[in-house]
Order: structure tokens, then sequence, then C-alpha cells
């Protein structure tokens, strides 16, 4: 049969958000592409904050079985999927280090030297993307202070008061800092 | 501590809280208009701070670990969310960032005909105009009756065609956004659109939907006038044999015949 207006249907590759509303009909082969374009992203950013590759593996697993659940809640009015895919990992990232018996030990001090080391390697090394060297050049326009506190709650996993406690500072210093902070990288990454 | 909740915007959006200021800061701050903006911003900015971790790929045997979770995991349907209050309104069962936990596991089969029941229900509610948040308000006021009871019509047929052994779904997506599945079923001899995230169109123009024939298009109803871009519509008439279901942009009121290529053209 000829429609004389037949046309075939658009190629361009599906976006995240497209994978994401495929998702929330139950469509197991676009989670598995959602899966394979974002999971380097998540699990870089979970072993970043969890560090045990075992436990890293865990959370990297809840994190998308999580997606999949909450796939038709996703609301591209509240931003980016791959934001909202972030966003939750990082919350489980945290929980999780939080939650562990051998966090929950750690000696705040002991635990800042290896992260201020593990960072450093990393920034070194690492070819970095260009959203990264985007993030990295922000991060830079920050005083060291607001940059200190930010990437110990963010890549640590620590509390505002941890934070406080580990730079001997009061936790109001802390709090107006990191919004101070994260306010100048919010205009700095123009995210509106 | 009440006075400066305003103040920790930053903190929360690290997760840098811990459960009972969060708790606060949710209870309290976010019931402001201007604090919710500068949460959500930050929020987005966060999210943006994870690019400063290096990707790493997780060993291929996750993949495959994680494909067998979902397919016992149920999906959660679409409600709970009210679109225009941001994170505020999360429900206080997720209100650990979007994450919630217990997944039940139910049989493949029936879990996929359920997921797509709930999506067709959820659509069609909004598509009646009755997001599902004003629902316990509907008994005070009859035009919400009027629209619910239309609503549950078009759920019955849905129904009708989703729930018959032959019924059969695809899915489509639109060129500039969007996604449409359609749902039909030989021996209902009835087909439904569901679309999802369709771009809007200016001021009296409207999708329109065509039944395919080796005649011709046939006019089968116009898409409801979306809600969020979201909207359902059991199409007008029988299949009869059609090959194809169409959507096309047209005046309002409708047209007799396409006039303009068709946005989406899905076989039967």
């Amino acid at each position: 049969m000829r429609v004389p207006w037949l046309r075939a249907a658009d190629p361009a590759p599906p976006t995240h958000e497209d994978l994401v509303r495929l998702v929330a009909l139950g469509d197991e082969a676009a989670f598995g592409a959602l899966y394979d374009a974002l999971a380097p992203r998540v699990f870089g950013l979970v072993r970043r904050v969890v560090r045990d590759p075992a436990q890293s593996e865990e959370v990297t697993q809840e994190i998308f079985v999580e997606v999949w659940r909450q796939a038709a809640r996703f609301d591209t009015d509240r931003g980016r999927a791959v934001s909202w895919i972030l966003v939750m990992a990082h919350r489980r990232a945290v929980d999780r280090v939080r939650a562990s018996q051998a966090q929950a030990d750690r000696d705040l001090r002991q635990g800042v030297k290896e992260y201020r080391d593990s960072y450093d390697d990393v920034a070194d090394t690492v070819e970095a993307s260009l959203e990264a060297e985007r993030v990295r050049r922000a991060l830079e326009t920050l005083t060291a202070p607001q940059r200190e506190a930010i990437r110990l709650a963010y890549y640590g996993g620590y509390t505002h008061r941890e934070v406080a406690e580990i730079l001997k500072i009061p936790v109001g210093t802390v709090k107006t800092r990191i919004r101070d902070g994260m306010i100048r990288l919010r205009d700095k990454l123009e995210v509106s | 501590m009440d006075e400066q909740l305003h103040l920790l915007t930053g903190a929360y959006a690290l997760n840098a809280l811990d459960d009972v200021e969060r708790a606060a800061f949710e209870r309290h701050a976010l019931g402001d208009g201007q604090t919710r903006q500068e949460v959500r911003e930050l929020s987005e900015t966060a999210a943006l701070l994870a690019a400063g971790a290096p990707a790493q790929a997780p060993p291929p045997q996750l993949k495959s670990d994680v494909m067998a979770a979902i397919r016992n995991t149920r999906q959660l349907p679409a409600t709970g969310v009210a679109k225009d209050t941001g994170y505020a309104t999360v429900p206080r069962a997720s209100r650990r960032g979007w994450t919630t936990a217990g997944a039940r596991p139910v049989p493949p089969r029936r879990r996929r005909l359920a997921a797509v029941l709930a999506a067709a229900a959820v659509v069609v509610l909004a598509a009646g105009g009755v997001g599902g948040w004003v629902l316990g308000q509907a008994n005070r006021n009859s035009t919400l009756e009027q629209q619910l009871g239309a609503a549950q019509a078009q759920q019955h047929e849905f129904t009708e065609i989703l729930g018959a052994a032959d019924a059969r779904l695809s899915t489509a997506d639109v060129p500039g956004g969007g996604t449409v599945a359609v749902a039909w079923s030989v021996s209902a001899d009835r087909a439904a659109v569901l679309a999802r995230g369709m771009p809007a169109l200016p001021a009296g123009k409207a999708y329109e939907l065509w039944f395919i024939t080796a005649a011709g298009a046939v006019p089968a109803g116009m898409l409801p006038e979306a809600a969020q871009g979201s909207a359902a519509r059991v199409l007008q008439g029988r299949m009869d044999g059609a090959t194809q279901v169409g959507i096309t942009v047209e005046p309002a009121g409708g047209s007799k015949a396409p006039t303009t290529a068709p946005i989406v053209l899905q076989k039967l």
C-alpha cells in the first residue's frame, strides 16, 4: 500500500530523556541502552565516594534498579535525565558510606588526607572529558576554602558538620562557604 | 536554627545534611518558592560535579546482574509527583532523594501488561484534565466528575484493547521530541495512542489521528490537548483492516483528509 505522504521514521538517536520515557513504559531494550550510556559515569562517581570496588558495584546496581522503578516519575520539567540519575547516584553512594561500619569508624583526619591524595592523583592522570574540564575550570574560580568544603562534602561524602570538624571551623562558616561556592558554580556553569 | 535553614541549600544539594537536618530543611525551608528554586538549581549544579569524578566502566557482569534484577522489579506508576512544586513535594516515602526501598517481584507477563495499563490510566486521567493529586477533591465538583466519567470510559476502552489476547504495543519517537505508543488488538478491532512529551503546537493547531487503509487515510479523532505533552486516546471507529496509524498536525477542528505529512506513522 502506498500513501503519498508516507515517509520513514526519523532515525535520530534517542536522547537520555527519550530513553527514560521508554523505560517508563517497561522497555527493557531502552533500559539497556540507558545503562550503556550512563553506567561509566555512575560507577565512576560511586567509586569516588564509596571507594571499595565491591560495594561500589552493589550501589551501582541499586541505582539502576531505582531508575527502572522510578522512570515514570522522572519529570523533564525538573531537569535533565542525566542529572536526575547522578543526583540519585550521589545520594545512594553517600548513604552507603555513612551506613558502612568501616566508614563510621573512620578517623576524619585520616579520611581527608587519603581523600586529598586520591583527588590529586585523579586530577593529574585522567584524560578529562569536555564536561569534566568545564567543571574543573569552574571549581578553580572558587576561593580555596569554598572549593575545599565542596570537595569534602561532595566527593568525600562528609556532612557539613564533619567538614567543620575536619577543617576546625564553625559549622555556620561551612554552611555559607558551601552555599556561596555552589551559587558561584551555578553561575559559572550557567545552570538555570 | 530555623531562621538560618534557608542557608542550607548548598549543603542539601550536596547531600551534606544528616537525616535530622534534612527532614527539618524539607519540612520548613522548602515551603518557600525562592529556596525551592535555589535548591533545584544547586542540585543540577551538584549533578555536574559528578563529571569531576573520572568515568569508569563497571565490570561487564554488572550489566547482566542489573538486567536480571529489573525483570523482577515492579515499576512505580507516575502518580505522586506534583509537577509545579519541584523537589519539595517528592512524597514522604521517597524523601531520601528519589530513592525508595522494597520491590516485589511479579510474573513477567502480568508485570508488563500491568505497567502498560498503569501508564494508560495515568495518561487518560491527565488527558481528562484530572491530575492524580486532584482526585481527592473530585466529589466537590461536578465538572470534574464529568471529566472523570469520560476518563473512565476511555480507560474502559483501553482495557478492552490491552486486555485482548492479541494485544500489541509498539512505540516510536516523534521528530522534535516525544514518544508515541500505539496499542491495538485485531480481535477487539480497536487501536489507541499514548503520547508523551509531544512538541507543543501553536494556537489553533492540534494533532489528528488517522487509520490508514488501502483506500487512504480515515479520520480517527483528535488527540486531546496535551497536559505536559502527554495525551491518550482510543481511536474513533474500527480498525477495519487498517494497516497503519498516522498522526498529523491539523487545524484544531480537524481535517477530513491529512493536509500535512505525518509526524508518526505506525504499522499495525
